[in-house]
Protein backbone atom coordinates (compact mmCIF):
# COMPACT_ATOMS: atom_id res chain seq x y z
CA UNK A 1 0.00 0.00 0.00
CA UNK A 2 3.04 2.27 -0.17
CA UNK A 3 4.88 4.01 2.59
CA UNK A 4 3.26 5.73 5.46
CA UNK A 5 2.54 9.39 4.93
CA UNK A 6 5.18 11.67 6.31
CA UNK A 7 4.33 15.03 7.69
CA UNK A 8 4.72 17.74 5.09
CA UNK A 9 7.66 19.77 6.37
CA UNK A 10 6.75 22.76 4.20
CA UNK A 11 3.39 23.20 5.86
CA UNK A 12 2.99 25.12 9.09
CA UNK A 13 1.97 23.06 12.09
CA UNK A 14 -1.74 23.14 12.63
CA UNK A 15 -3.63 23.05 15.90
CA UNK A 16 -7.17 23.23 17.18
CA UNK A 17 -8.39 26.42 18.77
CA UNK A 18 -11.48 26.29 20.95
CA UNK A 19 -14.17 28.81 20.07
CA UNK A 20 -17.14 27.74 22.11
CA UNK A 21 -18.54 25.17 24.48
CA UNK A 22 -22.19 24.19 24.50
CA UNK A 23 -23.86 22.10 27.20
CA UNK A 24 -26.97 20.28 25.99
CA UNK A 25 -30.06 20.61 28.11
CA UNK A 26 -30.81 17.06 29.16
CA UNK A 27 -34.15 15.97 30.45
CA UNK A 28 -35.09 12.59 31.85
CA UNK A 29 -36.40 11.64 28.41
CA UNK A 30 -32.88 11.52 27.02
CA UNK A 31 -30.28 8.83 27.39
CA UNK A 32 -27.28 10.68 26.11
CA UNK A 33 -26.43 7.57 24.14
CA UNK A 34 -26.22 9.49 20.92
CA UNK A 35 -24.75 8.00 17.79
CA UNK A 36 -21.49 9.55 16.81
CA UNK A 37 -23.11 11.41 13.95
CA UNK A 38 -24.47 14.90 14.38
CA UNK A 39 -26.18 16.98 11.75
CA UNK A 40 -26.13 20.75 11.88
CA UNK A 41 -28.89 22.67 10.11
CA UNK A 42 -27.53 24.70 7.17
CA UNK A 43 -28.30 27.96 9.00
CA UNK A 44 -26.34 26.66 11.99
CA UNK A 45 -29.29 27.08 14.36
CA UNK A 46 -29.92 23.44 15.27
CA UNK A 47 -27.99 20.31 16.29
CA UNK A 48 -29.64 16.99 15.47
CA UNK A 49 -28.81 13.52 16.82
CA UNK A 50 -30.22 10.01 16.97
CA UNK A 51 -30.36 8.14 20.24
CA UNK A 52 -28.80 4.71 20.02
CA UNK A 53 -31.50 2.93 21.97
CA UNK A 54 -34.66 4.89 21.50
CA UNK A 55 -34.34 5.25 17.72
CA UNK A 56 -35.70 8.74 17.68
CA UNK A 57 -34.16 11.94 16.45
CA UNK A 58 -33.50 14.76 18.92
CA UNK A 59 -33.23 18.42 18.03
CA UNK A 60 -31.38 21.01 20.10
CA UNK A 61 -30.82 24.67 19.42
CA UNK A 62 -27.31 25.96 18.84
CA UNK A 63 -27.29 27.13 22.45
CA UNK A 64 -27.98 23.62 23.71
CA UNK A 65 -31.66 24.04 24.57
CA UNK A 66 -33.81 21.02 23.91
CA UNK A 67 -36.11 21.77 20.96
CA UNK A 68 -38.04 18.69 19.86
CA UNK A 69 -38.17 14.94 19.30
CA UNK A 70 -38.83 13.64 15.80
CA UNK A 71 -40.60 10.31 15.60
CA UNK A 72 -42.03 7.97 18.18
CA UNK A 73 -41.88 4.30 19.02
CA UNK A 74 -43.81 1.68 17.07
CA UNK A 75 -45.09 1.45 13.54
CA UNK A 76 -47.59 4.31 13.52
CA UNK A 77 -47.41 7.27 11.15
CA UNK A 78 -44.52 8.82 13.09
CA UNK A 79 -43.18 5.46 14.23
CA UNK A 80 -39.48 4.64 13.94
CA UNK A 81 -37.95 1.23 14.62
CA UNK A 82 -34.38 1.40 13.35
CA UNK A 83 -32.98 4.75 12.30
CA UNK A 84 -29.96 4.31 10.03
CA UNK A 85 -29.78 7.70 8.34
CA UNK A 86 -31.08 11.23 8.60
CA UNK A 87 -30.23 14.73 7.46
CA UNK A 88 -31.60 18.26 7.58
CA UNK A 89 -31.91 20.61 4.58
CA UNK A 90 -32.03 24.38 4.15
CA UNK A 91 -35.81 24.34 4.72
CA UNK A 92 -35.22 22.63 8.07
CA UNK A 93 -36.87 19.45 6.82
CA UNK A 94 -35.40 16.26 8.26
CA UNK A 95 -35.57 12.97 6.42
CA UNK A 96 -35.20 9.87 8.57
CA UNK A 97 -34.67 6.45 7.01
CA UNK A 98 -36.03 3.56 9.03
CA UNK A 99 -34.33 0.37 7.80
CA UNK A 100 -36.68 -1.88 9.71
CA UNK A 101 -39.78 -0.51 8.01
CA UNK A 102 -37.94 0.50 4.83
CA UNK A 103 -39.62 3.86 5.08
CA UNK A 104 -38.27 7.34 4.52
CA UNK A 105 -40.11 9.80 6.77
CA UNK A 106 -39.91 13.55 6.38
CA UNK A 107 -40.40 15.74 9.46
CA UNK A 108 -40.22 19.41 10.21
CA UNK A 109 -38.22 20.53 13.20
CA UNK A 110 -41.34 20.79 15.33
CA UNK A 111 -41.85 17.06 14.95
CA UNK A 112 -44.68 17.18 12.42
CA UNK A 113 -44.67 14.38 9.88
CA UNK A 114 -44.67 15.84 6.36
CA UNK A 115 -44.28 12.83 4.13
CA UNK A 116 -43.70 9.07 4.20
CA UNK A 117 -42.48 6.93 1.33
CA UNK A 118 -41.21 3.39 0.93
CA UNK A 119 -37.57 3.31 -0.10
CA UNK A 120 -35.01 0.65 -1.06
CA UNK A 121 -37.78 -1.95 -1.34
CA UNK A 122 -36.92 -3.50 -4.70
CA UNK A 123 -33.48 -2.17 -5.37
CA UNK A 124 -30.64 -4.49 -6.43
CA UNK A 125 -28.41 -3.13 -3.69
CA UNK A 126 -28.24 -2.60 0.06
CA UNK A 127 -27.71 0.58 2.00
CA UNK A 128 -24.31 0.65 3.68
CA UNK A 129 -24.28 4.05 5.32
CA UNK A 130 -25.13 5.36 8.71
CA UNK A 131 -24.63 8.75 7.13
CA UNK A 132 -27.14 9.73 4.46
CA UNK A 133 -27.29 13.24 3.08
CA UNK A 134 -29.65 15.54 1.27
CA UNK A 135 -28.57 16.21 -2.28
CA UNK A 136 -30.54 18.66 -4.41
CA UNK A 137 -33.90 17.58 -2.94
CA UNK A 138 -32.90 13.92 -3.15
CA UNK A 139 -31.16 11.49 -0.83
CA UNK A 140 -27.56 10.46 -1.21
CA UNK A 141 -26.39 7.21 0.36
CA UNK A 142 -23.62 4.67 -0.04
CA UNK A 143 -24.66 1.24 -1.22
CA UNK A 144 -23.39 -2.21 -2.12
CA UNK A 145 -24.81 -3.96 -5.17
CA UNK A 146 -26.14 -7.45 -4.54
CA UNK A 147 -24.15 -9.07 -7.31
CA UNK A 148 -20.86 -7.77 -5.93
CA UNK A 149 -21.27 -8.81 -2.32
CA UNK A 150 -18.04 -10.82 -2.60
CA UNK A 151 -16.28 -8.49 -5.03
CA UNK A 152 -16.95 -5.20 -3.36
CA UNK A 153 -14.48 -3.22 -5.45
CA UNK A 154 -16.63 -3.79 -8.54
CA UNK A 155 -19.79 -2.42 -7.01
CA UNK A 156 -21.21 1.03 -7.49
CA UNK A 157 -20.61 3.07 -4.35
CA UNK A 158 -23.37 5.64 -4.23
CA UNK A 159 -27.08 5.91 -4.95
CA UNK A 160 -29.17 9.03 -5.44
CA UNK A 161 -32.76 8.35 -4.43
CA UNK A 162 -35.74 10.48 -5.36
CA UNK A 163 -38.12 11.46 -2.60
CA UNK A 164 -40.87 9.41 -4.24
CA UNK A 165 -38.78 6.35 -3.36
CA UNK A 166 -37.49 5.69 -6.86
CA UNK A 167 -33.84 5.31 -7.80
CA UNK A 168 -32.37 8.30 -9.61
CA UNK A 169 -28.91 6.99 -10.37
CA UNK A 170 -25.96 4.93 -9.19
CA UNK A 171 -22.39 6.14 -9.48
CA UNK A 172 -18.83 5.69 -8.24
CA UNK A 173 -17.12 2.46 -7.30
CA UNK A 174 -16.00 1.15 -3.96
CA UNK A 175 -12.51 1.98 -2.77
CA UNK A 176 -9.92 -0.35 -4.42
CA UNK A 177 -8.64 -0.84 -0.88
CA UNK A 178 -11.42 -3.42 -0.51
CA UNK A 179 -9.20 -5.81 -2.48
CA UNK A 180 -6.66 -5.86 0.37
CA UNK A 181 -9.01 -5.05 3.21
CA UNK A 182 -8.86 -7.73 5.88
CA UNK A 183 -11.85 -6.32 7.77
CA UNK A 184 -14.14 -6.79 4.75
CA UNK A 185 -16.06 -3.64 5.51
CA UNK A 186 -18.86 -2.33 3.32
CA UNK A 187 -19.43 0.93 5.13
CA UNK A 188 -18.42 4.30 3.82
CA UNK A 189 -18.58 7.62 5.56
CA UNK A 190 -19.76 10.43 3.32
CA UNK A 191 -19.66 14.22 3.33
CA UNK A 192 -21.38 16.32 0.68
CA UNK A 193 -20.03 19.82 0.09
CA UNK A 194 -22.92 21.86 -1.33
CA UNK A 195 -20.79 24.91 -2.06
CA UNK A 196 -18.30 23.04 -4.25
CA UNK A 197 -20.79 20.36 -5.34
CA UNK A 198 -18.35 17.66 -4.29
CA UNK A 199 -18.87 14.43 -2.43
CA UNK A 200 -16.14 12.95 -0.25
CA UNK A 201 -16.34 9.29 0.78
CA UNK A 202 -14.18 7.12 3.04
CA UNK A 203 -14.53 3.38 3.52
CA UNK A 204 -14.44 2.89 7.28
CA UNK A 205 -11.55 0.41 7.15
CA UNK A 206 -9.53 2.32 4.54
CA UNK A 207 -6.96 5.08 4.99
CA UNK A 208 -7.93 6.42 1.57
CA UNK A 209 -10.75 8.75 0.56
CA UNK A 210 -12.45 9.49 -2.75
CA UNK A 211 -13.75 12.80 -4.05
CA UNK A 212 -16.53 12.96 -6.64
CA UNK A 213 -17.63 15.87 -8.79
CA UNK A 214 -21.41 15.79 -8.40
CA UNK A 215 -21.91 17.52 -11.76
CA UNK A 216 -20.29 14.69 -13.69
CA UNK A 217 -20.51 12.03 -10.96
CA UNK A 218 -16.90 11.20 -11.75
CA UNK A 219 -14.13 10.58 -9.23
CA UNK A 220 -11.82 13.59 -9.29
CA UNK A 221 -9.43 12.63 -6.50
CA UNK A 222 -8.22 9.59 -4.56
CA UNK A 223 -6.37 10.84 -1.52
CA UNK A 224 -5.18 9.83 1.90
CA UNK A 225 -3.14 6.74 2.66
CA UNK A 226 -1.72 5.10 5.76
CA UNK A 227 -0.52 7.74 8.19
CA UNK A 228 1.75 7.12 11.14
CA UNK A 229 -0.94 5.91 13.52
CA UNK A 230 -2.85 3.80 11.03
CA UNK A 231 -2.87 0.08 11.82
CA UNK A 232 -4.63 -2.79 10.07
CA UNK A 233 -5.45 -6.06 11.81
CA UNK A 234 -2.61 -8.56 11.45
CA UNK A 235 -4.87 -11.15 9.88
CA UNK A 236 -8.33 -11.45 8.37
CA UNK A 237 -11.23 -10.51 10.60
CA UNK A 238 -14.09 -12.88 10.02
CA UNK A 239 -17.27 -10.99 10.75
CA UNK A 240 -18.96 -14.23 11.81
CA UNK A 241 -16.20 -15.18 14.27
CA UNK A 242 -16.95 -15.21 18.01
CA UNK A 243 -16.99 -11.75 19.42
CA UNK A 244 -14.02 -12.43 21.70
CA UNK A 245 -11.90 -13.43 18.70
CA UNK A 246 -12.95 -10.34 16.84
CA UNK A 247 -12.16 -8.11 19.80
CA UNK A 248 -8.68 -9.52 20.05
CA UNK A 249 -7.94 -8.93 16.38
CA UNK A 250 -9.36 -5.44 16.30
CA UNK A 251 -7.77 -4.07 19.47
CA UNK A 252 -5.22 -1.37 18.60
CA UNK A 253 -6.33 -1.26 14.96
CA UNK A 254 -7.73 1.72 13.10
CA UNK A 255 -11.08 2.62 11.64
CA UNK A 256 -12.26 5.76 9.95
CA UNK A 257 -15.23 7.05 11.88
CA UNK A 258 -15.93 10.18 9.87
CA UNK A 259 -14.83 12.25 6.90
CA UNK A 260 -15.20 16.04 7.03
CA UNK A 261 -14.12 19.06 5.05
CA UNK A 262 -13.42 22.74 5.57
CA UNK A 263 -12.53 25.28 2.91
CA UNK A 264 -8.86 24.33 3.21
CA UNK A 265 -8.76 20.78 4.51
CA UNK A 266 -10.15 17.31 4.11
CA UNK A 267 -10.25 15.75 7.56
CA UNK A 268 -10.33 12.04 8.29
CA UNK A 269 -11.38 11.06 11.78
CA UNK A 270 -9.51 7.91 12.66
CA UNK A 271 -10.29 5.90 15.76
CA UNK A 272 -8.03 3.28 17.27
CA UNK A 273 -9.99 0.63 19.08
CA UNK A 274 -9.03 -0.17 22.65
CA UNK A 275 -9.76 -2.96 25.06
CA UNK A 276 -11.50 -0.52 27.36
CA UNK A 277 -13.90 0.47 24.61
CA UNK A 278 -14.74 -3.12 23.80
CA UNK A 279 -15.64 -3.66 27.43
CA UNK A 280 -17.52 -0.47 28.15
CA UNK A 281 -18.59 0.94 24.76
CA UNK A 282 -17.60 4.29 26.23
CA UNK A 283 -16.91 6.24 23.05
CA UNK A 284 -14.23 8.36 24.63
CA UNK A 285 -12.29 5.20 25.48
CA UNK A 286 -11.18 5.00 21.85
CA UNK A 287 -8.09 6.86 20.70
CA UNK A 288 -9.13 9.62 18.34
CA UNK A 289 -6.93 11.22 15.70
CA UNK A 290 -7.63 13.81 13.03
CA UNK A 291 -5.75 13.36 9.76
CA UNK A 292 -5.55 16.55 7.74
CA UNK A 293 -5.05 16.78 3.99
CA UNK A 294 -4.82 19.82 1.76
CA UNK A 295 -8.19 20.36 0.11
CA UNK A 296 -6.69 21.37 -3.25
CA UNK A 297 -3.60 19.18 -3.60
CA UNK A 298 -4.77 16.28 -1.39
CA UNK A 299 -1.32 16.25 0.13
CA UNK A 300 -1.12 14.84 3.64
CA UNK A 301 -0.48 17.59 6.19
CA UNK A 302 -0.43 16.08 9.67
CA UNK A 303 -2.12 14.02 12.33
CA UNK A 304 -3.68 15.76 15.31
CA UNK A 305 -4.45 13.53 18.32
CA UNK A 306 -7.68 14.60 20.00
CA UNK A 307 -9.16 13.80 23.38
CA UNK A 308 -12.77 13.39 22.30
CA UNK A 309 -14.94 12.47 19.35
CA UNK A 310 -15.42 14.81 16.44
CA UNK A 311 -19.01 14.55 15.24
CA UNK A 312 -19.57 17.41 12.83
CA UNK A 313 -18.00 20.12 10.70
CA UNK A 314 -19.66 23.11 9.12
CA UNK A 315 -18.50 26.56 8.00
CA UNK A 316 -14.91 25.79 8.98
CA UNK A 317 -15.88 24.86 12.52
CA UNK A 318 -15.38 21.43 14.03
CA UNK A 319 -17.75 20.03 16.63
CA UNK A 320 -16.67 17.53 19.29
CA UNK A 321 -18.54 15.52 21.91
CA UNK A 322 -16.35 16.52 24.84
CA UNK A 323 -18.36 15.20 27.75
CA UNK A 324 -20.77 12.32 27.25
CA UNK A 325 -22.13 12.48 30.78
CA UNK A 326 -25.87 13.14 30.39
CA UNK A 327 -25.68 15.58 33.28
CA UNK A 328 -23.17 17.70 31.44
CA UNK A 329 -23.39 16.73 27.78
CA UNK A 330 -20.93 19.11 26.15
CA UNK A 331 -20.17 20.00 22.56
CA UNK A 332 -16.88 21.78 21.97
CA UNK A 333 -16.56 24.00 18.90
CA UNK A 334 -13.10 24.43 17.37
CA UNK A 335 -11.34 25.95 14.41
CA UNK A 336 -8.08 24.89 12.80
CA UNK A 337 -5.30 27.42 13.20
CA UNK A 338 -1.61 27.58 12.44
CA UNK A 339 0.29 26.82 15.62
CA UNK A 340 2.73 29.45 16.85
CA UNK B 1 -27.12 -16.15 -0.55
CA UNK B 2 -30.25 -14.40 -1.59
CA UNK B 3 -31.48 -12.60 1.47
CA UNK B 4 -34.41 -10.38 2.01
CA UNK B 5 -33.51 -6.77 1.56
CA UNK B 6 -34.36 -6.03 5.14
CA UNK B 7 -32.26 -8.89 6.37
CA UNK B 8 -29.41 -7.84 4.18
CA UNK B 9 -29.39 -4.44 5.75
CA UNK B 10 -29.15 -6.15 9.09
CA UNK B 11 -26.33 -8.34 7.84
CA UNK B 12 -24.41 -5.35 6.61
CA UNK B 13 -24.80 -3.45 9.82
CA UNK B 14 -24.10 -6.56 11.86
CA UNK B 15 -20.37 -6.04 11.80
CA UNK B 16 -20.72 -2.84 13.76
CA UNK B 17 -23.64 -3.89 15.87
CA UNK B 18 -21.85 -7.01 16.95
CA UNK B 19 -19.03 -4.86 18.24
CA UNK B 20 -21.35 -2.44 19.96
CA UNK B 21 -23.64 -4.96 21.54
CA UNK B 22 -23.02 -8.17 23.39
CA UNK B 23 -23.40 -11.26 21.30
CA UNK B 24 -23.06 -14.97 21.51
CA UNK B 25 -20.02 -17.05 22.28
CA UNK B 26 -20.65 -20.70 23.00
CA UNK B 27 -17.44 -21.48 24.86
CA UNK B 28 -18.52 -20.50 28.36
CA UNK B 29 -17.33 -23.60 30.17
CA UNK B 30 -14.53 -21.90 32.13
CA UNK B 31 -17.02 -19.47 33.58
CA UNK B 32 -19.15 -22.15 35.25
CA UNK B 33 -16.34 -22.79 37.70
CA UNK B 34 -16.07 -19.28 39.04
CA UNK B 35 -16.62 -19.58 42.80
CA UNK B 36 -19.55 -17.75 44.30
CA UNK B 37 -17.23 -15.78 46.55
CA UNK B 38 -15.68 -14.10 43.48
CA UNK B 39 -19.09 -13.02 42.32
CA UNK B 40 -20.12 -11.77 45.72
CA UNK B 41 -16.86 -9.91 46.11
CA UNK B 42 -17.42 -8.25 42.75
CA UNK B 43 -20.96 -7.25 43.68
CA UNK B 44 -19.76 -5.83 46.97
CA UNK B 45 -17.30 -3.68 45.05
CA UNK B 46 -19.81 -2.18 42.66
CA UNK B 47 -22.60 -1.77 45.17
CA UNK B 48 -20.52 -0.80 48.19
CA UNK B 49 -22.71 -3.21 50.14
CA UNK B 50 -21.17 -5.82 52.34
CA UNK B 51 -22.92 -8.85 50.93
CA UNK B 52 -25.19 -9.58 48.03
CA UNK B 53 -26.77 -12.98 48.08
CA UNK B 54 -26.81 -14.70 44.71
CA UNK B 55 -28.28 -18.02 45.81
CA UNK B 56 -31.24 -19.08 43.71
CA UNK B 57 -30.85 -16.04 41.54
CA UNK B 58 -31.01 -15.20 37.86
CA UNK B 59 -28.47 -12.46 37.30
CA UNK B 60 -28.89 -10.38 34.16
CA UNK B 61 -25.87 -8.46 32.89
CA UNK B 62 -26.04 -5.97 30.07
CA UNK B 63 -24.70 -2.69 28.80
CA UNK B 64 -26.92 0.35 28.54
CA UNK B 65 -26.40 0.43 24.79
CA UNK B 66 -27.80 -3.03 24.13
CA UNK B 67 -30.00 -3.51 21.11
CA UNK B 68 -33.76 -4.03 21.17
CA UNK B 69 -33.87 -7.84 21.64
CA UNK B 70 -31.87 -7.57 24.86
CA UNK B 71 -34.17 -4.86 26.16
CA UNK B 72 -37.20 -6.93 25.17
CA UNK B 73 -35.89 -9.81 27.25
CA UNK B 74 -35.25 -7.46 30.12
CA UNK B 75 -38.92 -6.47 30.01
CA UNK B 76 -39.90 -10.13 30.05
CA UNK B 77 -37.89 -10.76 33.21
CA UNK B 78 -39.36 -7.65 34.74
CA UNK B 79 -42.86 -9.03 34.24
CA UNK B 80 -41.77 -12.47 35.31
CA UNK B 81 -40.63 -11.44 38.77
CA UNK B 82 -43.94 -9.81 39.60
CA UNK B 83 -45.47 -13.24 40.33
CA UNK B 84 -42.29 -15.14 41.11
CA UNK B 85 -41.69 -15.96 44.74
CA UNK B 86 -39.02 -18.65 44.56
CA UNK B 87 -36.36 -17.30 42.27
CA UNK B 88 -34.74 -13.91 42.58
CA UNK B 89 -33.81 -11.82 39.57
CA UNK B 90 -31.13 -9.13 39.71
CA UNK B 91 -29.70 -6.85 37.09
CA UNK B 92 -26.26 -5.38 36.48
CA UNK B 93 -26.02 -2.53 33.99
CA UNK B 94 -22.58 -1.75 32.64
CA UNK B 95 -22.69 1.99 32.18
CA UNK B 96 -20.28 4.76 32.99
CA UNK B 97 -22.90 7.36 33.86
CA UNK B 98 -25.45 7.02 36.65
CA UNK B 99 -28.01 9.18 34.87
CA UNK B 100 -27.90 7.07 31.73
CA UNK B 101 -28.46 3.90 33.73
CA UNK B 102 -31.29 5.46 35.72
CA UNK B 103 -33.02 6.82 32.62
CA UNK B 104 -32.73 3.45 30.91
CA UNK B 105 -34.50 1.76 33.82
CA UNK B 106 -37.19 4.44 33.92
CA UNK B 107 -37.69 4.31 30.18
CA UNK B 108 -38.17 0.55 30.22
CA UNK B 109 -40.15 0.60 33.50
CA UNK B 110 -37.73 -1.88 35.03
CA UNK B 111 -38.24 -2.65 38.72
CA UNK B 112 -35.75 -5.52 38.97
CA UNK B 113 -33.19 -4.82 41.73
CA UNK B 114 -30.38 -3.20 39.76
CA UNK B 115 -26.74 -2.33 40.23
CA UNK B 116 -24.41 -0.28 38.05
CA UNK B 117 -20.93 -1.39 37.04
CA UNK B 118 -19.35 1.86 35.91
CA UNK B 119 -16.05 0.43 34.67
CA UNK B 120 -16.99 -2.98 33.27
CA UNK B 121 -15.28 -4.53 36.27
CA UNK B 122 -17.19 -7.74 35.61
CA UNK B 123 -15.22 -8.25 32.40
CA UNK B 124 -11.99 -7.06 33.96
CA UNK B 125 -12.39 -9.72 36.66
CA UNK B 126 -13.22 -12.18 33.88
CA UNK B 127 -16.44 -13.34 35.50
CA UNK B 128 -18.14 -13.42 32.09
CA UNK B 129 -16.78 -13.77 28.56
CA UNK B 130 -18.86 -10.90 27.20
CA UNK B 131 -22.23 -9.22 27.54
CA UNK B 132 -25.19 -9.32 27.45
CA UNK B 133 -25.65 -12.52 29.47
CA UNK B 134 -27.83 -14.16 32.08
CA UNK B 135 -26.50 -16.46 34.76
CA UNK B 136 -28.52 -18.76 36.97
CA UNK B 137 -27.11 -19.53 40.43
CA UNK B 138 -28.79 -22.45 42.20
CA UNK B 139 -29.80 -22.55 45.85
CA UNK B 140 -26.19 -23.38 46.79
CA UNK B 141 -24.80 -20.55 44.71
CA UNK B 142 -23.39 -22.77 42.00
CA UNK B 143 -23.61 -21.53 38.43
CA UNK B 144 -26.06 -23.73 36.62
CA UNK B 145 -26.33 -21.99 33.32
CA UNK B 146 -24.93 -19.06 31.35
CA UNK B 147 -26.73 -17.81 28.29
CA UNK B 148 -26.86 -14.80 26.06
CA UNK B 149 -29.60 -12.28 26.56
CA UNK B 150 -31.68 -11.25 23.63
CA UNK B 151 -32.38 -14.50 21.87
CA UNK B 152 -35.72 -15.52 23.29
CA UNK B 153 -37.64 -14.67 26.42
CA UNK B 154 -40.38 -17.01 27.43
CA UNK B 155 -41.31 -19.72 29.88
CA UNK B 156 -39.37 -22.38 28.01
CA UNK B 157 -36.28 -20.24 28.04
CA UNK B 158 -36.68 -19.80 31.75
CA UNK B 159 -37.16 -23.51 32.34
CA UNK B 160 -34.13 -24.28 30.19
CA UNK B 161 -32.10 -21.80 32.14
CA UNK B 162 -32.62 -23.73 35.33
CA UNK B 163 -31.25 -26.95 33.87
CA UNK B 164 -27.69 -27.95 34.54
CA UNK B 165 -25.44 -27.72 31.50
Amino acid sequence: MGCANKENSNSPQLALNKINSIVLEQGDLLFGKFHEHMKISPDGEYFIFTDRIRNKVFVFTKNGSFHSVLGEGGRGPKGLIQVVGFDVNQNNEVFIFDASQRLMKLFDLEGELLHTVGMFENTPFSVTAFGMEWYDGKVLTSILEDEFLNETHQSNLMAIMNMDGSLDTLFGTHDPFTKVDNQFSFFSEIAYDVRNNELITNLESSPYYQVFDMETLEQVAYGGGPSESYAKPDSDVDMYAPISVKFKKLTDTSGMAHIFFTDRYIIQHMQILTEEWFKTTDQNAKKNILILHDRDTHQFIQEIPIESIIVGAQDNRLYFFEDLNPDNYTIGVYEIIEAE
Amino acid sequence: MRLLKLNKIYVLVAFLLVIISGCKDNSYSAYYDKPLIEWESYLSTITEQEQINLENTVLLVLKSSECSPALAELSWWNSFIQDQKNIKVKLIIIEKYATTARVLLNQENITIPSYRDSTADILEKDLLPSTSMKIYFDEKGNIVNIKSIGTTANEKEFTDLLKYQ
